[in-house]
């Protein structure tokens, strides 16, 4: 989403870049798991835990993707 | 998301469509599968007071060899000369921009005549037309006539077409090895910037999509290459004699840019 | 689509806004036209404005909300129905050009209240949906690709879906249900 001003550019779902399926990727998708110790089932709230690894996975792809064309890209100091 | 009002009517010939073209004058639009028109309506970007429907002219829905060229009826789906075999054989690089026409569900029902009476400088079909010189063949009230494809593309989404003339036909050299490069964010976008090439005529030609307020042919490029160069050195000639246009996407810059490397692309894989 | 305005001519009419005291006002219902559709079996004959929207008249006039909208620019393929058995974007179509046409929505294609089609059923095994939204329009596509390429490979899928957006899965779910549906193993 780019800000033009104060007004939002994107006007309409052509111009706003929801990707589709021809763009997105294969996912694999796997568990950890940490039993809370606080209760005798051992749960607690996930929210959509599982959605805050995938922000720093992309950016350790592109990183990965770009330090070996660039030298000033470097894993050091990407996203942990 | 609602179109303007307006007076609906269903031609069940051409020449009923320019009479009913005539009698309306600037007031009317014709439609046929309507996914150039209808989205601008939605909009409220275009509010014609009357729509001429004529999507069932089944008679203008034929694709044909005619020896050396082939003819190409106005109101053929998408969809259909995507997989039409005479097409696939002698111009196939007509075939394969059909198909990178924005989704299955649009090439259900988009038309080519529609296409490229829009006029678009960012649709496909228009700059791959131009880009093999073809000839695009109109009926007025006064008969038929031939536009070169350099001349029908007359502005920004403005055709040669008169207001009561009705494009029936679409003209193909046969071309052989050819390649399309469309360069967008997403699969069912419109082209930031295209480039189309095809070995026809007995050289390479080049068509350029979104690179100025019409499709273009890369016609530096193409002197280039009659003239010895390689693929990479003609395909920097790209963008010369083109106003490319500055959007959400891309810079006037970065379209000159993507000119160039596409151009390249596309002719090494032309074999050019 | 909204950056990319023509300054041409494509109307003779120009109005900025409703306008009551204006007899030209574009906005003032139009005349009707009579149409006959076939609708999941069902013969319908109906008086409606020509730029009525097939979208809207399956959705209000004919009560059948499974076929969402998503958005105002031809682009989420949530209102995506058959006509003649391929898919078609109902929001890019007026009603009056469906006349004698023989559509099919997403109510329509289970054989029966009890008996989901193979491609709703695979979406269900396959966790194929989130919200729901994009389904129906999403399911109505991959039967027509189906259709088209009744072996496809993930590419061939991905692709035949492009004109059908979904927020919430990330297509994954959905491109396995295809494939699944289709009758290949999913790797």
């Amino acid at each position: 989403m780019t800000a033009t001003e104060e007004r939002i550019a994107e006007l309409a779902m052509a111009e706003y870049l929801v990707p589709s399926p021809a763009e997105a990727i294969n996912l694999k998708t796997d568990h950890t798991v940490t039993p809370s110790p606080s209760n005798p089932l051992a749960v607690k709230g996930i929210g959509e835990a599982g959605t805050i690894a995938s922000t720093p996975a992309v950016v350790n792809a592109i990183v990965d993707a770009l330090c070996q064309i660039d030298q000033n890209t470097t894993q050091e100091g990407s996203a942990q | 998301m609602i179109p303007a009002a307006f007076e609906y009517v269903r031609a069940d010939s051409a020449e009923q469509a320019i009479q009913l073209l005539g009698e309306h004058g600037d007031e009317a639009k014709l439609m046929a599968g309507g996914h150039s028109l209808l989205p601008m309506m939605k909009l409220r970007l275009a509010v014609p007071a009357v729509i001429v429907d004529i999507d069932r002219l089944d008679d203008l829905r034929y694709v044909r060899d005619e020896g050396d060229h082939i003819a190409i009826g106005a109101l053929n789906r998408l969809r259909t000369l995507e997989i039409d075999p005479v097409l696939g054989e002698h111009c196939p690089i007509l075939a394969h921009v059909a198909h990178m026409v924005g989704d299955p569900s649009v090439r259900h029902r988009g038309t080519i005549g529609g296409s490229l009476a829009h006029s678009d400088p960012a649709a496909d079909l228009p700059g791959a037309v131009l880009g093999l010189g073809g000839t695009l063949v109109a009926q007025g009230p006064n008969g038929t006539r031939e536009i070169a494809a350099g001349d029908f593309f007359a502005g920004y989404f403005e055709s040669a077409l008169a207001p009561d003339e009705i494009l029936t036909e679409v003209r193909v050299p046969k071309s052989g090895r050819f390649n399309y490069q469309k360069f967008n964010r997403r699969a069912q976008d419109w082209a930031i910037v295209g480039v189309a090439a095809a070995q026809v005529n007995g050289g390479v030609q080049v068509g350029l999509v979104h690179m100025g307020s019409t499709p273009l042919r890369a016609t530096a490029v193409e002197e280039a290459l009659a003239g010895g160069a390689s693929a990479a050195e003609a395909a920097e000639h790209a963008a010369d004699g083109t106003e490319p246009p500055s959007d959400l996407n891309a810079s006037p810059e970065y379209r000159s840019h993507l000119a160039r490397v596409l151009t390249r692309r596309a002719l090494e894989a032309a074999g050019a | 689509m909204m950056g990319r305005r023509p300054h041409g001519w494509l109307g003779a009419r120009r109005h900025d806004k409703a306008d009551d005291s204006n007899p030209e006002d574009p906005d003032t219902e139009g005349e009707h036209v009579e149409i006959s559709v076939t609708v999941n079996g069902t013969a319908h004959q109906s008086d409606i404005e020509p730029r009525m929207l097939l979208v809207h008249y399956l959705r209000e006039t004919l009560g059948l909300t499974g076929t969402n909208i998503g958005c105002d620019t031809s682009s989420c393929g949530a209102c995506t129905i058959h006509i003649g058995g391929e898919s078609v974007k109902s929001c890019t179509m007026l009603a009056v050009q469906a006349d004698g046409a023989d559509i099919l929505t997403i109510e329509g294609l289970a054989p029966s209240a009890d008996d989901l089609h193979p491609m709703q059923e695979a979406f269900r095994q396959n966790h194929g949906l989130q919200c729901g939204y994009c389904t129906p329009g999403m399911v109505m596509a991959a039967v027509s690709l189906l259709e088209e390429i009744p072996k496809p490979t993930e590419r061939e899928v991905r692709e035949g879906l492009e004109g059908n957006l979904c927020r919430c899965t990330g297509y994954h779910n959905i491109v396995k249900a295809v494939l699944a549906a289709s009758g290949q193993s999913v790797s």
